[in-house]
């Protein structure tokens, strides 16, 4: 493991923050109306500023969740779970039993797509010892893993005054480090999630 | 009795045009998407041209290069119900 934090890491110790609000602040009614902070410490948290914007106090985290039970009805990523942080065809992507009922047309428009990435949100933690295990219930089934993963979508920053640099850093909260490829994956993964261009944008490129 | 202007045979030919003018009694009308225009097609049931109704700008936002370009990822989460 690098003596440094780097982007992927998995640390623990750091707090996690949601504000709550009902609707956008914008006037002294809204603001009396109120709001809430919740306030978490995840067991794990894993770095997702770039190794080189890592320090001035501050870092972006994103806590480590418990994967979707859901994906157990998917035998393709059954196999390994950390499919779903490459690309993969449709009818991998795709439960069997439900690709089966997909009508052809719509089928044929899945196939169009050729390789691409499913759960583009999300990135799988290869099952680890460090990781607790726990139980997934699905369809009368229970099923013990030690998979974890993160979402995108759950990214908050937080202040650190330890964190100076990559290297200038409280390495003891670091727990785990992703191997090159896997660190690879995560960033291309992560920059094509926020990559995509929406359609309403599309229309100028034309 | 004199004959209506409309009934002179030049009259038919100068608003109608050449060509047979025999209407089946059952035809179709179809939508034809063509790059960014929307065609209405006149067609038999059995699928032969009769002729073109309307041509429009087809207001879809996404033109056709854009309909049949990749989104790149697999919209899935719809397969995985709770």
């Amino acid at each position: 493991m690098d003596n440094a934090l780097r982007f992927g890491d998995v640390l623990r110790g750091y707090i996690a923050t949601t504000p709550n609000i009902k609707e956008p602040i914008l006037t002294q009614l809204t603001l009396n109306k109120g709001y809430n902070i919740d306030v978490n410490l995840p067991n794990f948290s894993v770095v997702l500023t770039p190794c080189c914007s890592i320090g001035h106090n501050t870092i972006s985290l994103t806590p480590l969740i418990k994967v979707r039970n859901t994906f157990f009805d998917n035998p393709y990523l059954v196999e390994d779970l950390t499919r779903i942080n490459r690309e993969m065809k449709p009818q991998q992507a795709i439960p069997p039993h439900a690709w089966n009922k997909i009508p052809l047309e719509e089928k044929q428009r899945h196939l169009e797509e050729g390789y691409g990435y499913a759960f583009v949100n999300l990135f799988v933690y290869e099952k680890n010892d460090l990781f607790p295990k726990y139980t997934i219930h699905r369809k009368g089934k229970n099923i013990e893993t030690n998979y974890y993963m993160i979402d995108f979508k759950n990214t908050f920053k937080l202040n650190c005054k330890k964190i100076k640099t990559p290297k200038e850093a409280p390495l003891e909260s670091k727990r785990l480090q992703l191997s090159k490829q896997a660190r690879t994956e995560l960033r291309d993964k992560i920059a094509y999630y926020y990559g995509r261009t929406p359609k309403e944008d599309m229309i100028l490129e034309d | 009795m004199d004959l209506d202007i409309k009934d002179f045979d030049y009259e038919k030919l100068k608003n109608k045009g050449t060509g047979g003018h025999e209407e089946p009694d059952d035809y179709k009308i179809i939508d034809y998407p063509f790059d960014r225009y929307q065609i209405k097609v006149k067609l038999t049931p059995t699928n032969e041209f009769i002729g073109i109704i309307e041509v429009k700008i087809n207001k879809d936002f996404l033109s056709h290069k854009q309909k049949i370009t990749s989104q790149g990822f697999h919209d899935v989460d719809e397969f995985y119900p709770e």
